[in-house]
């Protein structure tokens, strides 16, 4: 059916830096998923890297998706909005500003707000991987003009 | 000197046409230079004919520049004149069809005369310049130009080099940027517009006007204008000051202001906001006076008294501040009494965020209100009205390097009990939790270890009735062999979950055991590959993927029967929770498992820009052994070797107009679909969007309690013709028979202003509803009057569009 199995997923810049601490997990993950792309490495001085990649906005929210009759919450939906941009050493988009979103749903119960707070942090936690897979994919198929 | 100055004459083939200003570069011209006030320098260039600019750079700079051109208005704030170029700095020139007089005592240019310097223009039928004070009288068709900023009159004085003077009865536009509030937002301009009878400059971006009017409405009959009878417009501060000034829409003054400081550019900034008013069945009229104050760039105030016919009046005010550090808002509301409850009612919430030192955080979230029925009676906004838990939490978090951080935290919450019948249980206090977590991925042989540790001290104020307290303590490490190639990836883990507590028993559960260890291994493999093949579909070309994964997970089964349920609940059946190696979220019960989880992924990727448009998911578990655990009851047990959930899940981009979002779980066993959420939205155009959602889920249980949901959600926004939109949202219970939500709304774009008009109304409780009406009036880039549904409607119908291009923002977070 003309599958084949996925080749390198190489990036076209060497080196790169990120905007955001290691120390945060988003960070850290990134950073983490472009080591195992294994061509590019990390720098910490912007001014040594062939690209910057810049977060520009990370922000998680609630919305109540449905209420019950008593007018309690019954299923929330958490998104997660990722913007971001990539330039390149002379500050020239590769990627203008971009946004990617991710969302999910569960069920919640007032009584149980401990439990379904550790289930948000799942949900959050694959949609931030979600989100980075995307973002990865992007920057994998960015090509410099230069 | 002056007698030794020639009068300059006009030739007759110089003559111009009086509109066109097609060939200026053959028109007579003076150019003086240096600076003005000094009368005694030399002159360079005589006012003589034969004295010419260079000509390509004369014809550029006399095209007048038509009112702010979208091409232009991007550009920079004071754009740089092309025309700046071509004459040296500072260097002054004067044109026309004529010039008499003698430049040392004063220059009469007569017939489409023009004043140049810099990027500042001065036309005017005639324009008298006298150079030893700088100053230029001009007279008939009179207009001012600076960048794309223009004031036309018949008569004006000014000294050129302090842009000061005064214009007679001039129609003003003045254009500057707004800042973006994100980064790679497109950067906006607003024009502000109107007349005066007197405009005086009073040197650069300061303006002074009497009997004044201003509006971003673009007609020269503009809807909406501010009236005043002083107008002080400073764009330095970007703020405007009206003085005994009022608000008029459609030739109807509908607000009266003493005195009023607007943005220019919609920045927010100190002052009298508009005031918000609406209607609801639970405060009747309701009526907000907000006072912002804008105290300091990284430091505002918001006070409003709030006035409900129903209930009295109310007393608010918000605090937010910004840091190198440290960020917080804190809210007090306050109500002396309520006349419909008889008491006092309060309201505080202080939010605070502090960096102690680049590896340690500390933060602050406490909420308290005075009774509960707080929120149901006094806000409209379904988020709050339906609030029951406030967090009360003060916590420290240390992130000692990249691999490890440590969380210290109490916890508790305000727990709101408006009706017996709804079970609001509060939650248990943590007092206090401590958190150390680490993991090191690049352990020798490939290996990486992780840990999770934790102590809590659970309390609860029902302790003496029918609930355990007592301490938990967790520790569990983890060892995994991640391999990876560019297409497969197998990680075997195994780690051993340890537990141990000391439980302060209940009188209900007083004869049971008060020590409990427990300690389970935890053992898994996940694996996946990566196929991809190029498909053209959609009309383009497109990376499609097959993303295939399993997933062993073995636990041994413990006896937890007797462990009391602190934290812990199940998680729902999902993409994300299929894979986690507990089917508990807390650590009070270790769910015992045999089991393998499939799951299928196809993706279609775009070739070009990597962006995802479309995905399919298929995934299901296989039970080997019993499950034995269960935390409310035995019907949670799956059997091994039975028929489970399929779940099934296709989202993404269908087409040009349509997006799909659907979910499918299905059971083998029973044959049932146990849950069901379909989304399609319909969306041709900006602002024209149609949604239907159903969600179906008969089983639906929380905690122990069947409690099912089958909801019809219908919601959209679509022109309705001659700038008219409608927007609305219905959603109705199957299961119950009732709406539980509906807005219905109606908007109207007048081009420079909107008017919005939306009805809410949800469901608080069984038999009762909150019900609110909505009603605004957004003037573009100055502000909204009346109550704002934009948040509700933003929130409510997916994919809507705010129908005009208006950047009125001043108090962000209020709705």
């Amino acid at each position: 059916c003309g599958f084949k199995l996925r080749g390198p997923q190489r990036l076209d810049f060497a080196t790169v830096h990120i905007n955001t601490s290691e120390l945060s997990e988003l960070g850290a993950s990134l950073r983490r998923l472009i080591a195992t792309s294994g061509s590019t490495t990390v720098v910490d001085d912007p001014a040594q890297a062939d690209a910057r990649l810049q977060i520009l906005a990370d922000n998680r929210g609630r919305e109540i998706l449905s209420l019950t009759g008593a007018g309690k919450v019954r299923e929330y939906q958490l998104t997660q909005i990722l913007r971001f941009q990539l330039l390149d050493k002379g500050g020239k988009a590769l990627i203008p500003p971009t946004t990617i979103s991710a969302s999910r749903e569960f069920t919640f119960d007032d009584s149980q707000v401990l439990g379904k707070e550790q289930e948000e942090t799942l949900l959050y936690n694959d949609m931030q991987q979600d989100l980075l897979q995307q973002l990865m994919r992007r920057l994998a198929s960015v090509q410099r003009t230069d | 000197l002056a007698a030794g100055l020639q009068p300059l004459v006009v030739s007759p083939d110089l003559v111009r046409s009086p509109k066109a200003a097609a060939s200026p570069a053959s028109a007579p011209g003076a150019v003086t230079a240096g600076a003005p006030a000094a009368a005694s320098r030399p002159v360079p260039a005589q006012a003589a004919p034969d004295v010419k600019p260079p000509a390509e750079g004369r014809a550029a700079q006399t095209q007048p520049a038509p009112a702010s051109p979208p091409a232009q208005a991007e550009q920079a704030r004071r754009r740089p004149a092309p025309e700046a170029a071509a004459l040296p700095a500072g260097s002054t020139s004067v044109k026309a069809l004529r010039i008499l007089g003698a430049r040392s005592i004063e220059l009469v240019a007569d017939g489409d005369a023009e004043l140049q310097r810099d990027d500042m223009v001065l036309t005017a039928d005639r324009v008298t310049y006298r150079e030893p004070i700088d100053e230029a009288v001009a007279e008939g068709n009179v207009e001012l130009r600076q960048g794309e900023d223009s004031i036309a009159g018949p008569k004006a004085t000014m000294v050129v080099g302090e842009s000061t003077g005064t214009f007679e009865s001039p129609a003003y536009e003045l254009t500057r940027q707004r800042q973006p509030n994100l980064t790679g937002e497109e950067v906006r301009t607003v024009s502000g517009r109107g007349q005066a009878d007197l405009l005086r400059l009073e040197g650069e971006n300061q303006y002074r006007l009497e009997n004044a009017t201003w509006s971003t409405c673009q007609a020269s009959d503009p809807d909406w204008y501010i009236k005043a009878r002083e107008l002080d417009l400073d764009y330095d501060r970007e703020v405007g000051t009206a003085r005994n000034g009022s608000i008029v829409f459609m030739d109807v003054p509908i607000l009266w202001m003493p005195w009023a400081e607007f943005p220019l550019t919609a920045r927010r900034q100190s002052g009298l906001l508009p005031p918000t008013f609406g209607s609801s069945n639970k405060t009747g009229a309701d009526l907000a006076v907000p006072y912002y104050w804008n105290i300091a760039p990284n430091y505002d105030a918001t006070i409003t008294p709030r006035f409900m016919s129903r209930r009295g009046v109310q007393i608010g005010g918000e605090f937010r501040y910004l840091g190198e550090t440290y960020r917080g808002e804190s809210r007090v509301e306050w109500m002396p009494k309520d006349r419909l409850a008889g008491e006092e009612r309060t309201l505080a919430s202080i939010q605070h965020e502090q960096r102690i030192t680049p590896s340690l955080y500390g933060s602050l979230d406490l909420n308290s209100v005075s009774d509960d029925r707080y929120f149901e009676d006094l806000s409209s906004r379904i988020g709050v009205a339906s609030r029951v838990n406030l967090l009360r939490q003060g916590q420290l978090v240390y992130r000692g390097s990249s691999w490890w951080n440590a969380v210290i935290r109490a916890q508790s919450y305000q727990t709101l009990n408006p009706d017996e019948e709804s079970r609001n249980v509060a939650p248990y206090r943590r007092l206090p939790q401590i958190l150390v977590k680490g993991q090191r991925p690049d352990l020798p042989g490939g290996l990486s270890a992780s840990f999770s540790t934790e102590y809590v001290k659970f309390a609860h104020p029902d302790a003496d009735r029918n609930k355990d307290e007592g301490t938990r303590f967790v520790a569990y490490p983890q060892l995994a062999l991640p391999l990876a190639g560019a297409a497969w990836f197998v990680t075997p883990k195994a780690g051993l979950h340890y537990t141990s507590y000391d439980i302060d028993r209940s009188p209900l559960t007083a004869t049971q055991r008060s020590s409990i260890t427990r300690s389970a291994p935890i053992f898994s493999v996940d694996s996946g590959l990566f196929f991809e093949r190029e498909a053209t579909i959609f009309g383009g070309d497109y990376l499609q993927t097959l993303e295939p994964r399993l997933y062993y997970l073995r636990v041994p089964s413990r006896d937890q029967a007797d462990i009391p349920n602190f934290d812990t609940s199940r998680f729902d059946v999902g993409f994300a929770q299929m894979f986690s190696e507990n089917r508990f979220s807390g650590s009070d019960r270790i769910g015992d498992a045999n089991d393998l989880t499939a799951a299928l992924t196809t993706r279609f990727i775009d070739s070009g820009s990597g962006v995802e448009r479309l995905r399919a998911m298929i995934g299901q578990r296989y039970y080997f052994s019993d499950q034995k655990v269960y935390l409310y009851n035995e019907d949670e047990l799956r059997d091994a070797g039975r028929g489970t959930e399929v779940l099934l899940g296709l989202g993404g981009r269908i087409s040009r107009e349509f997006s799909l979002n659907s979910y499918l779980q299905y059971n083998t066993e029973t044959s049932r679909t146990e849950r069901a959420n379909f989304n399609l939205r319909y969306q041709p155009d900006y602002a024209k969007v149609l949604n239907i959602s159903y969600r179906y889920a008969p089983e639906l249980r929380i905690a122990e309690n069947l409690v099912g949901l089958e909801d019809v959600d219908v919601s959209g926004q679509w022109p309705l013709g001659r700038g008219w939109y409608g927007v609305g949202r219905v959603t109705h219970s199957l299961l119950e028979n009732r709406v539980t939500e509906a807005i219905g709304g109606l908007e109207y774009n007048g081009g420079c202003w909107v008017f919005r008009v939306a009805v809410h109304r949800f469901a608080i409780e069984r038999d009762d509803v909150s019900q609110s009406i909505y009603v605004q009036l957004e003037l573009n880039d100055l502000a909204g009057i009346g109550s704002n549904p934009l948040n509700l409607l933003t929130r409510s119908v997916p994919g809507y569009g705010k129908i005009n291009d208006s950047s009125a923002d001043r108090v962000f977070g209020m709705d």
